[in-house]
């Protein structure tokens, strides 16, 4: 043997574990490889250190341990996969069909909810009169520091109020226009005010 | 000549019909009318000549009302506007004075007579209240607002169903 043998066929070599023709065929490739030579002879003067070392086999620890843990997940394993026991007929098939019935009655009332829901909305818009709503009471906000405004309503004048409390008093230089809209009728009310008929 | 003829005439026709389409938004759904009151224990000459005096029904109105209850009610002045269905619209009652002034503009319809509005109250050119009445016919929204002269200016709201005499 003269060309060099692979690097795996080596390593077994050097470690005395190729069988006898091939390593009697490194043999001969070897005479001329004292490196090589210089190895194996290492390693064997390792082997029995290492031998010597360490067991030759070890038992691992608490085997029925870890068996009984294989043991139990085989069984929890096979529990899970088993098929499950056939339903007992009992006699109410029609509730197959059932179901499904009452899922599409379920969303054609949605459907008509949505559709009372919305018109409801939309006729509470403006330009249609929709159904009765109580008036809630109205929110009153005064931007202006300091002032404050009270709501109520006054049933004896048959209005809503609003008092404003803490705002600046218009000045007494401040006089009314002459062009300022006044009713030619004084006793008219532009805004309403005719008491209710009792 | 006669295509040129028909492209003047289809021109115009289709400007005719752009001018023609109304805006839903200022269609006229109300009117509002804004009229200041003058409220006094005192004299009420203070308030001017231009000041006129009101109606016993509206005189016995306020009266009834503890927090509006006084001796002497003046009107100032009032103007009547169009409440649009989504735009919105100012009332400036002591005009061409910015001193009083309401901004309004619908929200919502409650019910067939109650319309809720947003109205502010500008007073001095400044934003002193913004509320959102439940406004229906006959039934004024009436803000008890500044002092003038030794006594109290009232701002009243009221909203008509219909149409304004003059828009």
């Amino acid at each position: 043997m003269n060309t060099m043998p692979d690097e795996e066929t080596l390593a077994l070599w050097v470690d005395d574990e190729l069988s006898r023709p091939t390593a009697a065929k490194v043999d001969r490739w070897a005479e001329t490889q004292p490196e090589w030579l210089k190895r194996r002879e290492q390693a064997r003067a390792l082997k029995p250190l290492i031998s010597a070392a360490l067991p030759a086999a070890e038992e691992p620890p608490y085997a029925e341990f870890f068996n009984a843990r294989i043991a139990r997940e085989v069984a929890r394993e096979a529990a899970i996969s088993a098929p499950a026991a056939p339903a007992k007929s009992t006699g109410m098939q029609w509730w197959r069909w059932f179901l499904p019935a009452t899922a599409v009655v379920g969303m054609a009332l949605c459907f008509w909810g949505g559709i009372k829901f919305s018109s409801a909305q939309e006729s509470s818009r403006l330009g249609s009169a929709g159904p009765l709503v109580h008036p809630a009471m109205p929110i009153v906000y005064t931007p202006e520091k300091g002032v404050n405004a009270a709501y109520f309503s006054s049933a004896p004048a048959d209005a809503m109020v609003i008092v404003l409390d803490g705002v600046s008093a218009i000045p007494d230089s401040f006089e009314i226009p002459e062009t300022a809209f006044i009713s030619d009728e004084p006793n008219h009310s532009t805004a309403g005010m005719m008491l209710p008929t009792p | 000549m006669k295509r040129r003829l028909m492209i003047a005439v289809l021109a115009l026709a289709g400007a005719g019909s752009v001018f023609a389409q109304k805006d839903p938004g200022k269609d006229t759904i109300g009117v509002v009318t804004v009229t200041v009151y003058y409220g006094t224990n005192g004299d009420p000459a203070a308030a001017g000549s231009r000041a006129r005096p009101v109606s016993s029904a509206v005189s016995e109105r306020m009266a009834s009302e503890e927090k509006l209850k006084f001796t002497t009610y003046r009107e100032l002045g009032s103007e009547a506007k169009p409440l649009f269905r989504t735009y919105e619209n100012w009332a400036k009652p002591l005009a061409p004075s910015d001193e009083v002034l309401l901004r309004f503009e619908a929200q919502s319809k409650l019910s067939k007579e109650v319309m809720r509005l947003d109205v502010e109250l500008w007073l001095s050119r400044k934003k002193i209240l913004k509320t959102d009445a439940p406004m229906q016919p006959d039934k004024p929204l009436l803000v008890l607002g500044p002092e003038w002269r030794g006594g109290r200016l009232i701002i009243s709201v009221a909203l008509q169903p219909g149409r304004p005499e003059k828009p």
